[in-house]
Protein backbone atom coordinates (compact mmCIF):
# COMPACT_ATOMS: atom_id res chain seq x y z
CA UNK A 1 0.00 0.00 0.00
CA UNK A 2 2.86 2.51 0.60
CA UNK A 3 4.53 1.79 -1.90
CA UNK A 4 1.42 2.34 -4.41
CA UNK A 5 0.98 5.53 -2.68
CA UNK A 6 4.18 7.07 -3.10
CA UNK A 7 3.95 6.01 -6.70
CA UNK A 8 0.94 7.75 -6.99
CA UNK A 9 2.00 11.02 -5.39
CA UNK A 10 4.95 10.81 -7.48
CA UNK A 11 2.68 10.60 -10.56
CA UNK A 12 0.37 12.94 -10.03
CA UNK A 13 3.37 15.68 -9.33
CA UNK A 14 5.03 14.38 -12.92
CA UNK A 15 1.41 15.09 -14.16
CA UNK A 16 1.26 11.66 -15.07
CA UNK A 17 -2.14 11.11 -13.67
CA UNK A 18 -5.03 13.58 -12.48
CA UNK A 19 -6.10 14.04 -9.12
CA UNK A 20 -9.80 12.24 -9.79
CA UNK A 21 -7.50 9.22 -11.65
CA UNK A 22 -5.39 8.85 -8.53
CA UNK A 23 -8.50 8.15 -6.40
CA UNK A 24 -10.28 5.85 -8.38
CA UNK A 25 -6.90 3.44 -8.25
CA UNK A 26 -6.85 4.29 -4.56
CA UNK A 27 -10.54 3.10 -4.36
CA UNK A 28 -9.78 -0.03 -6.81
CA UNK A 29 -6.75 -1.15 -4.94
CA UNK A 30 -8.30 -0.42 -1.06
CA UNK A 31 -11.05 -3.02 -2.51
CA UNK A 32 -8.90 -5.26 -3.81
CA UNK A 33 -6.35 -5.41 -0.91
CA UNK A 34 -5.96 -8.52 0.65
CA UNK A 35 -5.63 -8.37 4.83
CA UNK A 36 -2.51 -9.93 4.62
CA UNK A 37 -1.28 -9.66 8.04
CA UNK A 38 -4.09 -10.85 9.21
CA UNK A 39 -4.36 -14.15 7.54
CA UNK A 40 -0.72 -14.02 7.88
CA UNK A 41 -1.08 -13.66 11.53
CA UNK A 42 -4.50 -16.27 11.34
CA UNK A 43 -1.96 -18.59 9.66
CA UNK A 44 0.84 -18.71 12.22
CA UNK A 45 -1.58 -19.02 14.98
CA UNK A 46 -3.32 -22.19 13.30
CA UNK A 47 -0.14 -24.08 12.21
CA UNK A 48 1.10 -23.65 15.95
CA UNK A 49 -2.06 -25.26 17.11
CA UNK A 50 -1.14 -27.68 13.93
CA UNK A 51 2.25 -28.71 14.90
CA UNK A 52 1.29 -28.96 18.64
CA UNK A 53 -1.17 -31.65 18.10
CA UNK A 54 1.13 -33.16 16.00
CA UNK A 55 3.92 -32.81 18.66
CA UNK A 56 1.36 -34.03 21.65
CA UNK A 57 0.89 -37.15 19.71
CA UNK A 58 3.80 -38.16 18.74
CA UNK A 59 5.65 -37.60 21.95
CA UNK A 60 2.74 -40.30 23.34
CA UNK A 61 3.39 -42.19 19.93
CA UNK A 62 3.97 -45.47 22.09
CA UNK A 63 1.22 -44.77 24.80
CA UNK A 64 -1.52 -44.37 21.85
CA UNK A 65 -2.51 -47.58 20.15
CA UNK A 66 -2.02 -47.94 16.78
CA UNK A 67 -5.84 -47.91 16.53
CA UNK A 68 -6.09 -44.66 17.64
CA UNK A 69 -3.49 -43.33 15.68
CA UNK A 70 -5.52 -44.43 12.34
CA UNK A 71 -8.48 -43.20 13.85
CA UNK A 72 -7.51 -39.30 14.79
CA UNK A 73 -5.79 -39.43 11.40
CA UNK A 74 -9.11 -40.16 9.45
CA UNK A 75 -10.85 -38.06 11.97
CA UNK A 76 -8.83 -35.25 10.43
CA UNK A 77 -9.54 -36.13 6.99
CA UNK A 78 -13.42 -36.21 7.45
CA UNK A 79 -12.58 -32.60 8.97
CA UNK A 80 -11.14 -31.34 5.75
CA UNK A 81 -13.52 -33.34 3.41
CA UNK A 82 -16.60 -31.64 5.54
CA UNK A 83 -14.92 -27.94 5.16
CA UNK A 84 -14.13 -28.67 1.42
CA UNK A 85 -17.56 -29.83 0.70
CA UNK A 86 -19.34 -27.00 3.16
CA UNK A 87 -17.12 -23.98 2.80
CA UNK A 88 -15.21 -25.13 -0.71
CA UNK A 89 -17.37 -23.21 -3.63
CA UNK A 90 -17.45 -19.74 -1.51
CA UNK A 91 -13.82 -20.02 -0.80
CA UNK A 92 -13.09 -21.15 -4.27
CA UNK A 93 -14.60 -18.07 -5.62
CA UNK A 94 -13.24 -15.29 -3.29
CA UNK A 95 -10.20 -16.87 -2.10
CA UNK A 96 -8.85 -19.36 -4.80
CA UNK A 97 -5.39 -19.50 -3.25
CA UNK A 98 -6.73 -20.89 0.19
CA UNK A 99 -8.83 -22.95 -1.63
CA UNK A 100 -5.90 -24.68 -3.52
CA UNK A 101 -4.10 -24.68 0.19
CA UNK A 102 -7.03 -26.55 1.58
CA UNK A 103 -7.32 -29.05 -1.00
CA UNK A 104 -3.32 -29.49 -0.90
CA UNK A 105 -3.62 -30.04 2.86
CA UNK A 106 -6.48 -32.76 2.30
CA UNK A 107 -4.43 -34.38 -0.31
CA UNK A 108 -1.72 -34.57 1.17
CA UNK A 109 -3.26 -36.00 5.00
CA UNK A 110 -4.29 -39.04 2.81
CA UNK A 111 -0.74 -39.73 1.23
CA UNK A 112 0.42 -39.73 4.90
CA UNK A 113 -2.72 -42.33 6.11
CA UNK A 114 -0.98 -45.26 3.39
CA UNK A 115 2.12 -44.88 5.06
CA UNK A 116 0.53 -44.83 8.72
CA UNK A 117 -1.06 -47.46 7.68
CA UNK A 118 2.06 -49.51 7.25
CA UNK A 119 3.46 -48.77 10.47
CA UNK A 120 -0.04 -49.74 12.33
CA UNK A 121 -0.29 -53.32 10.22
CA UNK A 122 3.38 -53.94 9.87
CA UNK A 123 2.87 -53.74 5.87
CA UNK A 124 5.02 -52.45 2.99
CA UNK A 125 4.15 -51.52 -0.77
CA UNK A 126 5.92 -50.66 -3.96
CA UNK A 127 5.52 -47.36 -3.40
CA UNK A 128 4.16 -46.44 -6.76
CA UNK A 129 1.24 -48.50 -6.06
CA UNK A 130 0.69 -46.36 -3.06
CA UNK A 131 0.97 -43.22 -4.91
CA UNK A 132 -1.70 -44.54 -7.95
CA UNK A 133 -4.16 -45.67 -6.00
CA UNK A 134 -3.71 -42.33 -3.69
CA UNK A 135 -3.92 -40.76 -7.59
CA UNK A 136 -7.31 -42.59 -8.24
CA UNK A 137 -8.96 -41.40 -4.66
CA UNK A 138 -8.03 -37.83 -4.83
CA UNK A 139 -6.90 -37.47 -8.54
CA UNK A 140 -10.89 -36.77 -9.01
CA UNK A 141 -11.10 -34.08 -6.32
CA UNK A 142 -7.77 -32.19 -7.69
CA UNK A 143 -8.83 -32.55 -11.17
CA UNK A 144 -11.87 -31.23 -11.11
CA UNK A 145 -11.83 -28.71 -8.16
CA UNK A 146 -8.12 -27.23 -8.45
CA UNK A 147 -8.16 -23.67 -9.74
CA UNK A 148 -4.30 -23.25 -10.44
CA UNK A 149 -0.26 -23.56 -10.21
CA UNK A 150 -0.04 -25.62 -6.62
CA UNK A 151 -3.25 -28.72 -7.82
CA UNK A 152 -1.91 -28.83 -11.27
CA UNK A 153 1.78 -29.30 -9.69
CA UNK A 154 1.04 -31.75 -7.37
CA UNK A 155 -1.15 -34.03 -9.84
CA UNK A 156 1.85 -33.41 -12.09
CA UNK A 157 4.73 -34.60 -9.64
CA UNK A 158 2.50 -37.21 -8.18
CA UNK A 159 2.17 -39.09 -11.97
CA UNK A 160 5.34 -38.20 -13.08
CA UNK A 161 6.66 -40.44 -9.16
CA UNK A 162 4.76 -42.97 -10.00
CA UNK A 163 5.54 -43.61 -13.57
CA UNK A 164 9.37 -43.74 -12.93
CA UNK A 165 8.98 -45.65 -9.63
CA UNK A 166 6.82 -48.09 -11.61
CA UNK A 167 9.75 -48.29 -14.32
CA UNK A 168 12.44 -48.91 -11.39
CA UNK A 169 10.22 -51.41 -9.55
CA UNK A 170 9.82 -53.22 -13.66
CA UNK A 171 13.56 -53.11 -14.17
CA UNK A 172 14.38 -54.63 -10.58
CA UNK A 173 11.98 -57.17 -10.21
CA UNK A 174 12.24 -58.51 -14.14
CA UNK A 175 14.26 -61.63 -14.41
CA UNK A 176 15.38 -61.23 -17.93
CA UNK A 177 18.05 -58.58 -18.64
CA UNK A 178 18.38 -55.95 -21.98
CA UNK A 179 14.73 -57.73 -22.42
CA UNK A 180 12.89 -55.13 -25.50
CA UNK A 181 9.49 -55.51 -24.54
CA UNK A 182 10.67 -54.33 -20.89
CA UNK A 183 12.38 -51.66 -22.31
CA UNK A 184 9.18 -50.63 -24.49
CA UNK A 185 7.11 -51.29 -21.03
CA UNK A 186 9.39 -48.58 -18.86
CA UNK A 187 9.58 -46.15 -21.92
CA UNK A 188 6.00 -46.24 -22.31
CA UNK A 189 5.24 -45.53 -18.59
CA UNK A 190 7.83 -43.01 -18.11
CA UNK A 191 6.61 -41.11 -21.65
CA UNK A 192 3.22 -40.91 -20.21
CA UNK A 193 2.46 -38.01 -18.48
CA UNK A 194 3.69 -35.95 -21.33
CA UNK A 195 0.28 -36.98 -22.62
CA UNK A 196 -1.02 -34.31 -19.97
CA UNK A 197 0.13 -31.64 -22.37
CA UNK A 198 -2.63 -32.12 -24.94
CA UNK A 199 -5.24 -32.97 -22.09
CA UNK A 200 -4.46 -29.36 -20.42
CA UNK A 201 -4.69 -28.18 -23.45
CA UNK A 202 -7.95 -29.33 -24.82
CA UNK A 203 -9.51 -29.10 -21.48
CA UNK A 204 -8.53 -25.46 -21.02
CA UNK A 205 -10.28 -24.46 -23.76
CA UNK A 206 -13.42 -25.89 -22.35
CA UNK A 207 -13.43 -25.80 -18.95
CA UNK A 208 -13.91 -22.89 -16.45
CA UNK A 209 -10.98 -23.16 -14.66
CA UNK A 210 -8.71 -22.75 -17.58
CA UNK A 211 -5.54 -21.32 -15.47
CA UNK A 212 -5.20 -25.06 -14.08
CA UNK A 213 -5.75 -27.04 -16.85
CA UNK A 214 -2.75 -24.46 -18.69
CA UNK A 215 -0.64 -24.81 -15.73
CA UNK A 216 -1.15 -28.83 -16.02
CA UNK A 217 -0.53 -28.72 -20.02
CA UNK A 218 2.54 -26.52 -19.06
CA UNK A 219 4.45 -28.46 -16.45
CA UNK A 220 4.06 -31.62 -18.64
CA UNK A 221 5.59 -30.05 -21.03
CA UNK A 222 8.58 -29.12 -18.83
CA UNK A 223 8.74 -33.04 -17.93
CA UNK A 224 8.71 -33.53 -21.59
CA UNK A 225 11.41 -31.22 -22.66
CA UNK A 226 13.34 -31.54 -19.45
CA UNK A 227 13.56 -35.73 -20.29
CA UNK A 228 14.33 -34.82 -23.95
CA UNK A 229 17.02 -32.58 -23.12
CA UNK A 230 18.51 -34.52 -20.04
CA UNK A 231 18.67 -37.23 -23.31
CA UNK A 232 20.23 -35.16 -25.38
CA UNK A 233 23.02 -34.65 -22.68
CA UNK A 234 23.72 -38.27 -22.04
CA UNK A 235 23.88 -39.14 -25.38
CA UNK A 236 26.93 -36.78 -25.37
CA UNK A 237 28.26 -38.78 -22.42
CA UNK A 238 27.60 -42.26 -22.97
CA UNK A 239 27.03 -44.89 -25.94
CA UNK A 240 23.86 -45.96 -24.88
CA UNK A 241 24.48 -49.36 -26.15
CA UNK A 242 26.91 -50.00 -23.67
CA UNK A 243 24.65 -49.44 -20.79
CA UNK A 244 22.35 -52.74 -19.95
CA UNK A 245 18.66 -52.20 -20.97
CA UNK A 246 16.66 -49.98 -18.96
CA UNK A 247 14.60 -46.89 -20.96
CA UNK A 248 17.59 -46.00 -23.29
CA UNK A 249 17.68 -49.38 -25.84
CA UNK A 250 16.44 -48.30 -29.30
CA UNK A 251 13.30 -50.00 -28.43
CA UNK A 252 12.59 -47.42 -25.28
CA UNK A 253 13.64 -44.65 -27.09
CA UNK A 254 11.09 -45.28 -30.06
CA UNK A 255 7.95 -45.71 -27.90
CA UNK A 256 9.24 -42.31 -26.26
CA UNK A 257 9.67 -41.03 -29.62
CA UNK A 258 5.97 -42.28 -31.07
CA UNK A 259 4.63 -41.01 -27.41
CA UNK A 260 6.26 -37.31 -28.01
CA UNK A 261 5.18 -37.37 -31.86
CA UNK A 262 1.60 -38.21 -31.24
CA UNK A 263 1.32 -36.19 -27.94
CA UNK A 264 2.59 -33.22 -30.06
CA UNK A 265 0.02 -34.07 -33.25
CA UNK A 266 -2.66 -34.27 -30.35
CA UNK A 267 -1.77 -30.71 -29.51
CA UNK A 268 -1.36 -29.52 -32.24
CA UNK A 269 -5.29 -30.57 -33.63
CA UNK A 270 -6.80 -30.09 -30.52
CA UNK A 271 -5.52 -26.56 -30.38
CA UNK A 272 -5.13 -24.99 -34.00
CA UNK A 273 -3.44 -21.48 -33.42
CA UNK A 274 0.00 -20.86 -33.45
CA UNK A 275 0.10 -21.52 -30.05
CA UNK A 276 -1.50 -24.85 -30.55
CA UNK A 277 1.02 -25.84 -33.57
CA UNK A 278 4.70 -24.16 -31.98
CA UNK A 279 3.30 -26.31 -28.70
CA UNK A 280 2.77 -29.65 -30.83
CA UNK A 281 6.03 -28.86 -32.59
CA UNK A 282 8.17 -28.59 -29.07
CA UNK A 283 6.54 -32.00 -27.94
CA UNK A 284 7.36 -34.11 -31.54
CA UNK A 285 10.58 -32.21 -31.35
CA UNK A 286 11.38 -33.74 -28.22
CA UNK A 287 10.21 -36.97 -29.38
CA UNK A 288 12.49 -36.86 -32.71
CA UNK A 289 15.61 -35.48 -30.24
CA UNK A 290 14.54 -39.25 -28.11
CA UNK A 291 15.32 -41.57 -31.34
CA UNK A 292 18.17 -39.43 -32.73
CA UNK A 293 19.74 -39.99 -28.95
CA UNK A 294 20.11 -43.62 -29.75
CA UNK A 295 22.40 -43.80 -32.89
CA UNK A 296 24.27 -40.15 -32.23
CA UNK A 297 24.87 -41.36 -28.47
CA UNK A 298 28.48 -41.79 -27.30
CA UNK A 299 29.86 -38.71 -29.42
CA UNK A 300 29.93 -35.28 -27.83
CA UNK A 301 29.81 -33.56 -31.05
CA UNK A 302 26.63 -35.03 -32.34
CA UNK A 303 25.26 -34.85 -28.66
CA UNK A 304 25.85 -31.31 -28.57
CA UNK A 305 24.42 -30.56 -31.65
CA UNK A 306 21.18 -32.48 -30.62
CA UNK A 307 20.92 -30.53 -27.50
CA UNK A 308 21.27 -27.44 -29.53
CA UNK A 309 18.91 -28.45 -32.30
CA UNK A 310 16.39 -29.26 -29.64
CA UNK A 311 16.53 -25.92 -28.46
CA UNK A 312 16.95 -23.88 -31.75
CA UNK A 313 14.18 -25.36 -32.33
CA UNK A 314 11.93 -24.69 -29.68
CA UNK A 315 13.13 -20.64 -30.20
CA UNK A 316 11.72 -20.46 -33.64
CA UNK A 317 8.32 -22.16 -31.98
CA UNK A 318 8.31 -19.33 -29.49
CA UNK A 319 9.04 -17.31 -32.24
CA UNK A 320 5.82 -17.97 -34.54
CA UNK A 321 3.72 -18.40 -31.28
CA UNK A 322 4.73 -15.05 -29.59
CA UNK A 323 6.98 -16.38 -26.25
CA UNK A 324 9.53 -13.61 -25.39
CA UNK A 325 10.98 -15.29 -22.11
CA UNK A 326 10.89 -18.95 -23.70
CA UNK A 327 12.69 -17.73 -26.88
CA UNK A 328 14.96 -15.91 -24.36
CA UNK A 329 15.36 -19.10 -22.44
CA UNK A 330 16.06 -20.87 -25.64
CA UNK A 331 18.52 -18.79 -26.49
CA UNK A 332 20.46 -18.74 -23.55
CA UNK A 333 20.59 -22.72 -23.39
CA UNK A 334 21.89 -22.74 -26.95
CA UNK A 335 24.97 -20.73 -26.17
CA UNK A 336 25.21 -22.57 -22.73
CA UNK A 337 25.91 -25.55 -25.07
CA UNK A 338 28.21 -24.30 -27.13
CA UNK A 339 30.59 -23.05 -25.01
CA UNK A 340 30.85 -26.51 -23.30
CA UNK A 341 30.86 -27.80 -26.88
CA UNK A 342 33.61 -25.59 -27.42
CA UNK A 343 35.98 -27.36 -24.37
CA UNK A 344 34.36 -30.45 -24.66
CA UNK A 345 35.80 -30.13 -28.61
CA UNK A 346 39.44 -28.60 -27.57
CA UNK A 347 40.17 -29.37 -24.08
CA UNK A 348 43.75 -28.50 -24.48
CA UNK A 349 42.37 -24.60 -24.80
CA UNK A 350 42.74 -24.33 -20.50
CA UNK A 351 46.24 -25.87 -21.01
CA UNK A 352 48.07 -22.94 -22.23
CA UNK A 353 47.59 -18.93 -21.76
CA UNK A 354 46.81 -18.08 -25.05
CA UNK A 355 44.24 -20.79 -25.23
CA UNK A 356 42.66 -19.29 -22.25
CA UNK A 357 42.86 -16.19 -24.30
CA UNK A 358 41.31 -17.62 -26.95
CA UNK A 359 38.25 -19.45 -24.88
CA UNK A 360 37.76 -16.32 -22.81
CA UNK A 361 37.48 -14.08 -26.33
CA UNK A 362 35.24 -17.42 -27.41
CA UNK A 363 32.73 -17.12 -24.71
CA UNK A 364 32.35 -13.21 -24.96
CA UNK A 365 31.47 -13.47 -28.53
CA UNK A 366 29.31 -16.45 -27.78
CA UNK A 367 27.66 -14.35 -25.22
CA UNK A 368 27.65 -11.06 -26.67
CA UNK A 369 25.81 -13.03 -29.89
CA UNK A 370 23.10 -14.83 -27.71
CA UNK A 371 22.05 -11.34 -26.13
CA UNK A 372 21.61 -9.58 -29.38
CA UNK A 373 19.76 -12.06 -30.81
CA UNK A 374 17.44 -12.38 -27.91
CA UNK A 375 16.70 -8.85 -27.98
CA UNK A 376 16.34 -7.86 -31.48
CA UNK A 377 14.29 -11.00 -32.50
CA UNK A 378 12.44 -11.76 -29.09
CA UNK A 379 9.16 -11.43 -29.74
CA UNK A 380 7.46 -8.40 -27.90
CA UNK A 381 6.00 -8.47 -24.57
CA UNK A 382 2.20 -9.99 -24.25
CA UNK A 383 2.22 -10.60 -27.73
CA UNK A 384 1.95 -14.71 -27.42
CA UNK A 385 -0.75 -16.59 -25.72
CA UNK B 1 -29.02 -29.33 -2.51
CA UNK B 2 -28.04 -27.66 -5.32
CA UNK B 3 -26.36 -30.01 -7.91
CA UNK B 4 -22.72 -28.48 -7.43
CA UNK B 5 -23.30 -29.19 -4.07
CA UNK B 6 -23.77 -32.63 -4.65
CA UNK B 7 -20.78 -33.47 -6.58
CA UNK B 8 -18.46 -31.42 -4.69
CA UNK B 9 -19.87 -34.18 -1.82
CA UNK B 10 -19.03 -36.79 -3.76
CA UNK B 11 -15.44 -35.85 -4.65
CA UNK B 12 -15.02 -35.41 -1.46
CA UNK B 13 -16.37 -38.39 -0.15
CA UNK B 14 -14.89 -40.91 -2.61
CA UNK B 15 -11.48 -40.02 -0.93
CA UNK B 16 -12.70 -40.84 2.52
CA UNK B 17 -14.52 -43.89 1.37
CA UNK B 18 -11.22 -45.48 -0.23
CA UNK B 19 -9.25 -44.71 2.42
CA UNK B 20 -11.63 -46.19 4.81
CA UNK B 21 -11.98 -49.70 2.53
CA UNK B 22 -8.43 -49.94 2.43
CA UNK B 23 -8.08 -49.49 6.26
CA UNK B 24 -11.27 -52.53 6.81
CA UNK B 25 -9.53 -54.39 4.29
CA UNK B 26 -5.56 -54.39 5.85
CA UNK B 27 -7.22 -55.27 8.97
CA UNK B 28 -9.07 -58.18 7.81
CA UNK B 29 -6.04 -58.98 6.01
CA UNK B 30 -3.77 -58.90 9.41
CA UNK B 31 -6.19 -61.26 11.18
CA UNK B 32 -5.19 -64.47 8.12
CA UNK B 33 -2.85 -66.98 9.06
CA UNK B 34 -0.99 -67.96 12.14
CA UNK B 35 1.27 -66.98 14.01
CA UNK B 36 5.29 -67.69 14.58
CA UNK B 37 7.81 -66.93 16.83
CA UNK B 38 11.39 -66.85 14.83
CA UNK B 39 14.97 -66.48 16.41
CA UNK B 40 16.50 -63.16 14.47
CA UNK B 41 19.64 -61.25 15.54
CA UNK B 42 20.11 -57.54 14.55
CA UNK B 43 21.21 -56.75 11.19
CA UNK B 44 23.72 -54.68 10.16
CA UNK B 45 24.74 -53.17 13.56
CA UNK B 46 26.23 -49.86 12.65
CA UNK B 47 22.82 -48.79 11.16
CA UNK B 48 20.03 -50.68 13.73
CA UNK B 49 17.47 -47.63 13.56
CA UNK B 50 16.77 -46.03 10.38
CA UNK B 51 14.44 -43.38 11.08
CA UNK B 52 11.97 -45.43 12.79
CA UNK B 53 11.95 -48.84 11.88
CA UNK B 54 14.70 -51.79 13.19
CA UNK B 55 15.93 -54.31 10.75
CA UNK B 56 17.00 -57.50 11.80
CA UNK B 57 18.39 -61.08 10.10
CA UNK B 58 16.60 -64.09 10.37
CA UNK B 59 18.35 -67.18 12.46
CA UNK B 60 16.11 -70.02 10.65
CA UNK B 61 16.54 -73.22 13.08
CA UNK B 62 18.13 -75.68 10.19
CA UNK B 63 18.80 -73.25 7.61
CA UNK B 64 22.00 -70.50 7.92
CA UNK B 65 21.33 -67.23 6.39
CA UNK B 66 24.73 -67.66 4.07
CA UNK B 67 22.28 -70.82 2.47
CA UNK B 68 19.27 -68.91 1.74
CA UNK B 69 21.63 -65.86 0.39
CA UNK B 70 24.01 -67.91 -1.99
CA UNK B 71 21.68 -70.43 -3.19
CA UNK B 72 18.75 -67.43 -3.69
CA UNK B 73 16.15 -69.61 -1.63
CA UNK B 74 13.03 -67.64 -1.55
CA UNK B 75 10.02 -70.06 -0.46
CA UNK B 76 10.72 -72.20 2.83
CA UNK B 77 8.81 -74.71 4.85
CA UNK B 78 8.26 -74.46 8.22
CA UNK B 79 7.58 -77.08 10.65
CA UNK B 80 6.61 -77.52 14.30
CA UNK B 81 3.46 -76.28 16.02
CA UNK B 82 2.24 -72.60 15.91
CA UNK B 83 3.95 -70.40 17.41
CA UNK B 84 6.53 -72.83 17.74
CA UNK B 85 8.81 -73.45 15.03
CA UNK B 86 10.92 -76.86 15.20
CA UNK B 87 12.66 -76.89 11.59
CA UNK B 88 12.44 -75.40 8.76
CA UNK B 89 13.44 -76.81 5.05
CA UNK B 90 14.19 -75.01 1.52
CA UNK B 91 10.22 -75.49 -0.54
CA UNK B 92 10.67 -76.77 -3.93
CA UNK B 93 9.17 -73.70 -6.06
CA UNK B 94 5.37 -73.64 -6.13
CA UNK B 95 5.25 -75.80 -3.15
CA UNK B 96 2.51 -73.60 -2.37
CA UNK B 97 -0.15 -75.76 0.10
CA UNK B 98 1.23 -79.33 -0.37
CA UNK B 99 0.51 -81.61 2.32
CA UNK B 100 4.06 -81.80 2.79
CA UNK B 101 4.56 -78.17 3.22
CA UNK B 102 1.64 -77.16 4.96
CA UNK B 103 3.25 -73.85 6.35
CA UNK B 104 4.98 -72.29 3.28
CA UNK B 105 6.54 -69.01 3.42
CA UNK B 106 7.80 -67.27 0.80
CA UNK B 107 10.03 -63.87 -0.02
CA UNK B 108 7.73 -61.12 -0.59
CA UNK B 109 10.41 -60.16 -3.15
CA UNK B 110 10.74 -63.65 -5.13
CA UNK B 111 12.12 -63.29 -8.34
CA UNK B 112 14.40 -61.18 -7.35
CA UNK B 113 18.05 -62.35 -8.31
CA UNK B 114 18.87 -63.10 -4.71
CA UNK B 115 15.76 -62.46 -2.89
CA UNK B 116 15.78 -61.03 0.62
CA UNK B 117 12.30 -60.98 1.84
CA UNK B 118 13.16 -64.50 3.91
CA UNK B 119 16.74 -63.11 5.08
CA UNK B 120 15.84 -59.80 6.56
CA UNK B 121 12.76 -57.90 7.66
CA UNK B 122 12.05 -54.90 10.04
CA UNK B 123 9.87 -53.85 12.24
CA UNK B 124 8.48 -50.07 12.53
CA UNK B 125 8.62 -48.56 15.99
CA UNK B 126 8.74 -45.22 17.12
CA UNK B 127 12.30 -43.54 18.14
CA UNK B 128 12.15 -44.29 21.72
CA UNK B 129 11.18 -47.65 20.97
CA UNK B 130 13.96 -48.52 18.39
CA UNK B 131 16.56 -46.91 20.42
CA UNK B 132 15.66 -49.71 23.43
CA UNK B 133 15.57 -52.71 20.96
CA UNK B 134 18.85 -51.66 19.40
CA UNK B 135 20.70 -52.32 22.62
CA UNK B 136 18.75 -54.96 23.29
CA UNK B 137 19.40 -56.95 19.84
CA UNK B 138 23.24 -55.83 20.69
CA UNK B 139 23.36 -57.50 24.10
CA UNK B 140 24.88 -61.50 23.66
CA UNK B 141 23.20 -62.98 26.96
CA UNK B 142 19.35 -62.08 24.92
CA UNK B 143 17.62 -64.19 22.45
CA UNK B 144 15.96 -62.04 20.18
CA UNK B 145 12.15 -63.73 18.93
CA UNK B 146 10.30 -62.19 15.54
CA UNK B 147 6.58 -62.81 15.77
CA UNK B 148 5.62 -62.72 12.34
CA UNK B 149 2.35 -63.73 10.83
CA UNK B 150 2.34 -65.63 7.95
CA UNK B 151 -0.69 -66.15 5.89
CA UNK B 152 -1.95 -68.96 3.57
CA UNK B 153 -0.66 -67.80 0.91
CA UNK B 154 3.05 -67.49 2.06
CA UNK B 155 3.18 -63.70 2.78
CA UNK B 156 5.06 -63.16 5.88
CA UNK B 157 4.85 -60.00 8.05
CA UNK B 158 6.96 -59.12 10.59
CA UNK B 159 5.03 -57.75 13.62
CA UNK B 160 6.82 -57.35 16.90
CA UNK B 161 10.30 -58.63 18.55
CA UNK B 162 10.55 -60.26 21.85
CA UNK B 163 13.70 -61.30 23.86
CA UNK B 164 14.60 -63.86 26.11
CA UNK B 165 17.49 -64.49 28.07
CA UNK B 166 19.67 -67.08 25.90
CA UNK B 167 20.71 -70.36 27.57
CA UNK B 168 24.59 -69.51 29.67
CA UNK B 169 26.68 -71.61 27.23
CA UNK B 170 25.29 -70.09 24.17
CA UNK B 171 26.25 -66.74 25.83
CA UNK B 172 29.55 -67.78 26.48
CA UNK B 173 29.95 -69.05 23.23
CA UNK B 174 29.23 -66.34 21.63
Amino acid sequence: MAMSERKLVAWQGAGLIDAATAERIRAWEAERSHPLGLWAVVGIAALAIGLGLVSVVAANWDAVPGIVRLALHFALLAVAAALLWLKGPVLAQNRPWLHEAAQFVFALLGLTFFGHLGQVYQTSSPLWQLVLMWLMLFGPLLASRGLGTLTAATLVVALVFTAWNYAVWLDRFSESEGNALLSVHMAAATAAPVLLVPLGTWMSQRSDRQAFWRRLGQFALVYGVGGASLLAIACAVDEFDRLDGGVLTAAGLATQAVVGLVAGLLVALVRPTPAGRATGSILAGAGVVAILAYPLSGSSLAGGLLFMALWAGIAVASLLAGWRWMFQLAVGLVAVRLIVLSFELASDLLASGAGLIASGFLILGIVWLALRVARRFAPEKGAGS
Amino acid sequence: MSRPAWRVLALVAWPLLGLAGLWGWTELRSREGTEWLVPVSGYDPRDLLRGHYVQFQYDWPGVGSGRLESDGIGELCLHGRAPKIDSVTPAPTGAERTPECTNYARADDLGNYVPTGLLRGRVYVSQDEGRKLEKQLADPRLQAMVRVRLRPDGHLTPLALSFRPRPAEAATGE
